[in-house]
């Protein structure tokens, strides 16, 4: 083979080399870049929600929260679901009548906050749409 | 849930989805003794007296939400503070425990400033937090 024949194959050859690896890297809220505001919404006859929601200083944006579906038991209030953003994730814990996660379920990770909004929204519609569900597991003892 | 469960939970879904709004938080700034801004998911045919043991164990003030077609309309129930030697009004008040919300809503749109809520054994005062004025003095 002639010099020249061999350089040309060797400009056609594919590089066999490892995939670089994907860096995920998960976005969480300065301290101290944010405050906290806390709310409840009593529903009528039936529980309640409270939570915190963790606002930027600068833009408002919500950068950080958690939601939790309660019921009252002889007085006391009882969460039986909640969804939070800690661990740079968006979860969903389904708690026991100890108040010990029994289920966790990451919806997604958290890689800036718009993740941090949309799991507000997906957050709020999962405990409105499984309401009876997490009462009825969290009266079960299950 | 039954119809009215889901009808309230819809309201507790628009007044989520409201909370994400910087204005809406702005519109709503007060919190009970808790530091918890409270807000009541509320049918129109809610009676007041619900909203009053709301207001009662808040202590302090709430919010009340409803829905009317796709807008949200909210009501501030604070507590009213009057002089101590104030004169009694002689006022006729037209809200009372039994009174349905959606009335109180009228009511308020028609008399454009607030309203006390006469059976409340503490002065209660309503109001319609999207007919404040834009300037509080």
């Amino acid at each position: 083979m002639s010099k020249q024949k061999g350089r040309a194959q060797e400009r056609g050859l594919a590089v066999m080399s490892p995939a670089e690896p994907l860096l995920e890297v998960r976005w969480k809220p300065d301290p101290g870049s944010f405050r906290d505001e806390y709310f409840k919404f009593p529903l009528l006859g039936m529980g309640q929600f409270t939570g915190r929601q963790g606002l930027d200083i600068d833009t408002g944006r919500l950068v950080d929260f958690s939601i939790s579906a309660q019921v009252e038991v002889y007085g006391l209030w009882h969460n039986v679901a909640r969804v939070d953003t800690a661990h740079q994730d968006v979860h969903l814990h389904q708690l026991s009548r100890t108040g010990a996660s029994i289920a966790i379920t990451v919806l997604w990770p958290i890689f800036g906050p718009q993740d941090v909004d949309r799991g507000w929204v997906e957050g709020e519609r999962l405990l409105i749409a499984n309401w009876d569900e997490h009462v009825r597991r969290w009266r079960g003892g299950r | 849930m039954d119809a009215r469960q889901r009808a309230r939970m819809m309201v507790a879904h628009t007044v989520f989805q409201a909370l994400r709004s910087a204005d809406f938080r702005n519109d709503t700034p007060e919190t009970n003794a808790s530091g918890e801004r409270v807000i009541v998911p509320a049918l129109l045919d809610d009676t007041m007296g619900e909203f009053f043991d709301q207001f009662v164990a808040a202590q302090g003030t709430i919010y009340i939400a409803a829905l009317e077609g796709t807008d949200v309309v909210v009501i501030t129930m604070a507590p009213a503070h009057t002089a101590r030697h104030a004169a009694p009004s002689e006022e006729e008040c037209p809200i009372h425990r039994r009174t349905e919300l959606a009335m109180v809503i009228e009511y308020l749109r028609a008399r454009r400033r607030p309203v006390k809520f006469c059976e409340a054994p503490s002065n209660v005062l309503l109001e319609l937090v999207d007919e404040r004025p834009a300037v509080q003095v």
